[in-house]
């Protein structure tokens, strides 16, 4: 294939997905400065490895390219996010709450409008979860797909990030029970 | 009988979407018992809906696809693509001008998704475009022009009556291989013909465009490429 050819391929390939992957760069870099950045070195990466792309879902190749290279930047820019341990922190935080407060359980429509800065503060593993099944509407499959991470993995970050939204957002009266 | 700690947990893989049809019914029964289930039901619930209408979809910035897309571009084919980016700024623009994800857009991919979900994608089945046109007469207030694409790869298999802004749609349905399309088509209310534009709703693309004083919206899960040559295709032709 010519350099012309494949590049008009990628081109058709991802173009619908530039959108998804903008969304995805500014919700885990949380800086719009460095989203294009980024963005510019996994769409290069994209294109190197576009060979290997072999016509499998296209949003997920292509997102699973952004979020990595969205971490590996974090990871050289040093941001002091704790490590999250899935096994060691699943564990001590998964029970499921049979009975919580009734008044915590509704959303007010003031409460529901701070779910931006909620969801913006969960740890980028709970929120890029969050993020992609709420606003991309992706599968466990497909989160599975973009995060590396296996299915039960996601459903536990999925439910980690709702029970401390809930928590969160439910009222300041609730905050101590999650953290 | 499901306790409640069987049926937590299902919650919230039949909010996702992730539960088959006979648990998810398993869990209805329960829940309907259950006022900790239901209660817990409702706020994940609530919880989801308030994400989907207030979390911010960040668009990106004016010129931002092909301001990228240039830097991509390998330097070999620069001068090929030369002429062509004249072409692929003007497309920029177009997308950028357009709503991306604009409420009748919504409409369709939630439409859409339904007639996969309830296995009621259509009224009258039948490859057959002479049995479709007509079954739509005095249903919707236009004549809907139905064509087959087989030859394409998108086979005509029926027609279904839906219901988008609020009035009749006609929907036809095509199949790729597992995969059903649906072409909604509305009266377009006079607005000008417009050439196919495309988008990503909750992972669905959609193709849109206007022609013959009539509103076109594609919606489908194939590959990009291949809704998009199809869109190009339908308009082509109305």
């Amino acid at each position: 294939m010519t350099g012309a050819a494949k590049f008009g391929d990628f081109e058709r390939t991802i173009g619908p997905h530039m959108g998804a992957a903008y969304n995805l760069a500014r919700w885990l870099l949380r800086e719009s400065a460095d989203a294009e950045d980024v963005l510019q070195e996994a769409f290069m990466r994209a294109f190197r490895y576009f060979d290997t792309f072999h016509g499998e879902r296209a949003r997920s190749w292509l997102l699973a390219i952004v979020r990595n290279t969205c971490w590996s930047f974090i990871a050289r820019r040093g941001e002091p996010e704790e490590a999250f341990d899935d096994e060691r922190d699943s564990a001590a935080v998964l029970p499921l709450q049979l009975t919580p407060e009734p008044e915590a359980q509704l959303l007010r429509a003031d409460q529901a409008k701070r779910i931006q800065e909620e969801v913006a503060a969960l740890r980028p593993e709970f929120r890029e979860a969050f993020v992609l099944r709420e606003l991309e509407g992706m599968s466990y499959k497909e989160i599975a797909d973009v995060t590396g991470a296996p299915i039960g993995t996601v459903m536990s970050r999925l439910s980690r990030a709702r029970r401390e939204l809930q928590a969160r957002l439910g009222g300041a009266a609730r905050k101590a029970s999650v953290s | 009988m499901m306790t409640c700690a069987e049926a937590s947990p299902l919650v919230e893989l039949e909010l996702d979407g992730e539960l088959d049809a006979r648990s998810v019914l398993e869990l209805r029964e329960h829940v309907a018992r259950c006022p900790t289930c239901t209660r817990q039901a409702a706020s994940l619930r609530a919880l989801s809906e308030a994400a989907r209408a207030h979390l911010r979809r960040f668009e990106p910035p004016p010129g931002f696809e092909d301001r990228l897309l240039r830097r991509v571009r390998p330097r070999t084919s620069r001068r090929a693509w030369a002429g062509a980016a004249l072409g692929l700024a003007a497309a920029a623009a177009v997308l950028v001008a357009l709503p991306r994800r604009d409420a009748l857009v919504e409409q369709a991919v939630a439409a859409h998704a339904r007639s996969l979900q309830l296995d009621h994608a259509m009224d009258v089945a039948t490859s057959d475009q002479h049995t479709v046109k007509p079954w739509f007469e005095g249903k919707v207030g236009f004549a809907v022009p139905v064509r087959d694409y087989a030859a394409e790869g998108f086979e005509l298999a029926g027609g279904r009556l839906d219901y988008l802004d609020g009035r009749p749609a006609a929907a036809l349905v095509y199949r790729h291989g597992k995969h059903l399309l649906n072409l909604f088509i509305l009266d377009a209310d006079g607005a000008r013909d417009a050439a196919p534009a495309g988008g990503n709703v909750r992972g669905f693309s959609s193709w849109r465009w206007r022609s013959g004083g009539l509103r076109f919206l594609l919606v489908g899960d194939v590959s990009g490429p291949e809704m998009e040559a199809l869109a190009r295709r339908m308009a082509a032709e109305r």
